[in-house]
């Protein structure tokens, strides 16, 4: 964290290589969290270098070291909520509405994660982003609600909301295979 | 429930974005320092600028007391001559009545 302190403030002097470590070091996570929203790897691509340009308009808002991190995230989930809004021609499919996925049988793992990560892109955004804030980023309920700026127990109940709903579209999807 | 979750932990992990994305977002980056550093050294400017000005200041107004240190003193030294100059005629003058008086005194006593 000290690093990271040391990139932030040579970056606030101007120093592009500081600020090149430091996109280097979170690209990973803002680039997975954008791809896991959005589903669109071009898009995400976009997206995640939009939101370090935003980092570096922004660089003396970031305090410290450990601000940057969360600061990220919620840079990068409002943008993602943000985009889906905007994005009405691609109409988001709501969960129920989803087709169900067909796993061959004896599909491997890979396709079942994968029908996994299109169910949980289906979700509504707020849910999608406590989602994937919480086991992509392993963010608990407290850090995840100040993220996003909401109540915790809200983020609970979404969080427990949205596993009900990914928990009935599995189930639906081994009666189906059975 | 655990299940799902550790479903979901497998599935939503993190990937790298396409190579070459730091080089990309830094392509983006302005050339130019951000725009708070040239603000910093304006501030710096401006405290060095107050600070010389203020102990330039505070110089001038230390020669004005000590010009008017030496003046008070130069005052004094001359009032002093003057009081001295005043005692010393005040003293003859004392001395000389002192003088006449006991002459008249003398004089007197002879005359009787």
């Amino acid at each position: 964290m000290e690093l990271v302190g040391v990139l932030l403030d040579r970056s606030v002097q101007g120093d592009a290589s500081a600020f090149a470590g430091i996109v280097r070091a979170n690209q990973s996570m803002v680039y997975s969290v954008a791809w896991s929203f959005l589903r669109d790897a071009a898009l995400a691509d976009e997206l995640a270098q939009d939101v370090f340009l935003e980092l570096y308009r922004n660089l003396r808002q970031i305090e410290s070291g450990a601000h940057l991190v969360p600061w990220l995230r919620r840079v990068t989930v409002n943008r993602c909520i943000d985009r889906v809004r905007k994005r009405k021609r691609e109409a988001l499919v709501a969960l129920d509405d989803a087709p169900e996925p067909s796993t061959p049988a004896g599909e491997a793992d890979p396709f079942a994660s994968e029908q996994l990560r299109r169910m949980v892109a289906s979700l509504p955004e707020t849910q999608r982003a406590i989602v994937i804030l919480r086991y992509q980023e392993d963010m608990d309920p407290t850090e995840i609600a100040s993220v996003l700026k909401m109540p915790v127990n809200t983020v609970k109940s979404k969080l427990h909301r949205a596993l009900a709903l990914l928990r009935g579209k599995l189930e639906r999807r081994e009666e189906k295979e059975s | 429930m655990n299940d799902l979750e550790d479903l979901l932990r497998n599935a939503l992990e993190r990937r790298e974005p396409p190579p070459g994305f730091a080089e990309r977002v830094m392509a983006r980056v302005p050339r130019r320092p951000p725009v708070f550093a040239w603000w910093r050294q304006m501030a710096a400017i401006a405290a060095l600028l107050v600070v010389t000005v203020s102990s330039a200041m505070y110089e001038r107004h230390r020669e004005v007391e000590r010009r008017r240190a030496v003046e008070a003193s130069h005052e004094l030294i001359f009032a002093l001559r003057l009081t001295a100059a005043k005692l010393d005629r005040v003293q003859y003058r004392v001395a000389r009545s002192s003088a006449v008086v006991k002459v008249e005194r003398d004089e007197v006593k002879g005359n009787l």
